[in-house]
């Protein structure tokens, strides 16, 4: 398997030996189990990772309830 | 711009998460029920725990409330002497700016525990031109020194006492040594950790099925080494962070680790960095042939030419790329980072490279023969030959 490969759709596949190696320890959890119409995915934290996510999550599902809840007034840090 | 996309955004501070009843508590008593949770909680700046850090005056740069902080001491109580620990990119950006909003109104001091500045980014051979051209602008840089303690007086900094002995003035003081990750909601709700913050899986999943996780908050495992880093930057973050969607969109795409891919600017001085340095690469155990090339902005011929240099660093065994450092006096050059970048990503090796060609333009670039990854490459191959 090449590095090239881990970016394709439809495999999965980590090789062990491969550059993501560290990975493996973790179960994937949630393959198959696709967000459906009306459920709710709640953001914790709004800045370099929760804003990006939010915007992701409706663009390709926009029919979930998406909540974004962050302390900061702001959303830049450096 | 998050509402106008039909995202609810809440302003409240989460004191609880129960991941049992998949619902999250904020302190304004509001409630909020979830299917699949993603945690975005970020870093703090890391203040060490030495003797003075509370006095005012010790600042530190997250995000904007603490910029201006800084703005209205700068104007309060106009500071002359201002000392930055830490040379990493955000203490060097902090000391550059100031120098140049004020040229003679103050008179600064970095102090790095490393023998150079931005010693994550850098190694000796490419930082010590950026410290050459620094010191030409004024900064006073002190390298391989250690600050014991911060002094004060009526509740104020007055100095930095070096692990010497010797104190220096100091009437505001930066402390940019790193960020820690804010993970303590995950720690409450027993989710797995690494060293370095919450851990997921190549598809942003944390060890409940329900929470996804990304960001500073996560650690990160490096793309080259395959072992676990802080990677808190904010490339990784993005991506993540899209990427976590797209995985409960049902998407199949895995993150392939960090490389630390950064880049700051300093006056005119743009550093880009990613992969490995020499110095790292050798640490983790590789046997490593490098590289250094002087090149042009633009052709040398075309005015308004500006030099830049690039090092590259390979694995001698594999001939692979490991990793790649710009210091150039342009801001175009720098973006060559992302091809080095590429490079790493998709395994080349310095057979390969010796084979690029760059979209050249008189104005735009160098002439191709003096396009420094082609040249780099050459050279290190020749290195190798050479034994």
């Amino acid at each position: 398997m090449d590095h090239c490969s881990l970016f394709t759709r439809g495999g999965g596949v980590i090789d062990p030996e491969g550059p993501i190696r560290g990975f493996e320890k973790l179960r994937t959890t949630i393959k198959g189990d696709d967000m459906k119409k009306g459920e709710r995915l709640v953001i914790v934290g709004c800045s370099g990772s929760g804003g990006p996510a939010a915007m992701m999550a409706k663009k390709l599902m926009p029919e979930i309830d998406v909540t974004i809840i962050r302390k900061e007034e702001f959303f830049i840090v450096r | 711009m998050l509402a106008g996309m039909g995202i609810h955004v809440v302003q409240d501070e989460v004191t609880r998460i129960d991941a049992a009843r998949k619902t999250v508590f904020v302190s304004g008593g509001g409630t909020y029920p979830y299917d699949k949770l993603y945690l975005a909680t970020g870093s703090s700046s890391f203040v060490p725990p030495i003797e003075g850090n509370d006095l005012a005056g010790v600042m530190t740069l997250r995000g904007l409330p603490d910029a201006e902080k800084i703005k209205t001491y700068l104007a309060e109580k106009k500071p002359k002497h201002i000392v930055c620990i830490g040379a990493g990119f955000i203490s060097m950006e902090i000391a550059s700016l100031l120098a140049e909003t004020n040229p003679d109104g103050f008179a600064i001091t970095v102090i790095e525990l490393m023998d150079r500045p931005l010693p994550l980014m850098l190694d000796k051979d490419m930082s010590d031109p950026v410290r050459e051209y620094l010191e030409g602008k004024g900064l006073h840089i002190r390298t391989g020194v250690k600050v014991e303690k911060l002094t004060g007086q009526d509740g104020k900094v007055t100095g930095v006492t070096l692990s010497s002995g010797e104190t220096l003035d100091a009437d505001m003081v930066f402390m940019n040594v790193g960020v820690r990750p804010n993970t303590q909601l995950a720690t409450d709700i027993g989710l797995e950790m690494g060293r370095f913050g919450i851990k997921v899986n190549a598809y942003q999943e944390t060890s409940d099925p329900h929470i996804l996780a990304g960001g500073d908050c996560v650690e990160k495992i490096n793309f080259i080494t395959g072992k676990p880093t802080p990677g808190q930057l904010r490339g990784p973050a993005v991506v993540q962070g899209r990427l976590a969607a797209k995985r409960l969109a049902g998407y199949d795409i895995a993150f392939p680790g960090v490389l630390d891919a950064g880049g700051c600017k300093m006056f005119d001085m743009t550093i880009a960095a990613t992969g490995l340095t020499e110095e790292n690469a050798t640490k983790e155990g590789f046997t490593v042939v490098s590289a250094v090339v002087d090149s042009r902005s633009k052709h040398g011929m075309i005015p308004g030419m500006k030099p830049w240099k690039l090092k590259l660093v390979f694995d001698k065994n594999t001939r692979k790329l490991l990793g790649g450092q710009i210091v150039s006096q342009a801001i175009a050059p720098a973006r060559e980072i992302d091809a080095v970048t590429a490079f790493i990503l998709g395994g080349k090796t310095m057979a390969d490279l010796t084979t690029f060609t760059s979209a050249c333009n008189p104005d735009i670039s160098s002439e191709p023969s003096a396009e420094p990854i082609t040249i780099a490459a050459e050279q290190a191959l020749q290195k190798v030959r050479n034994g």
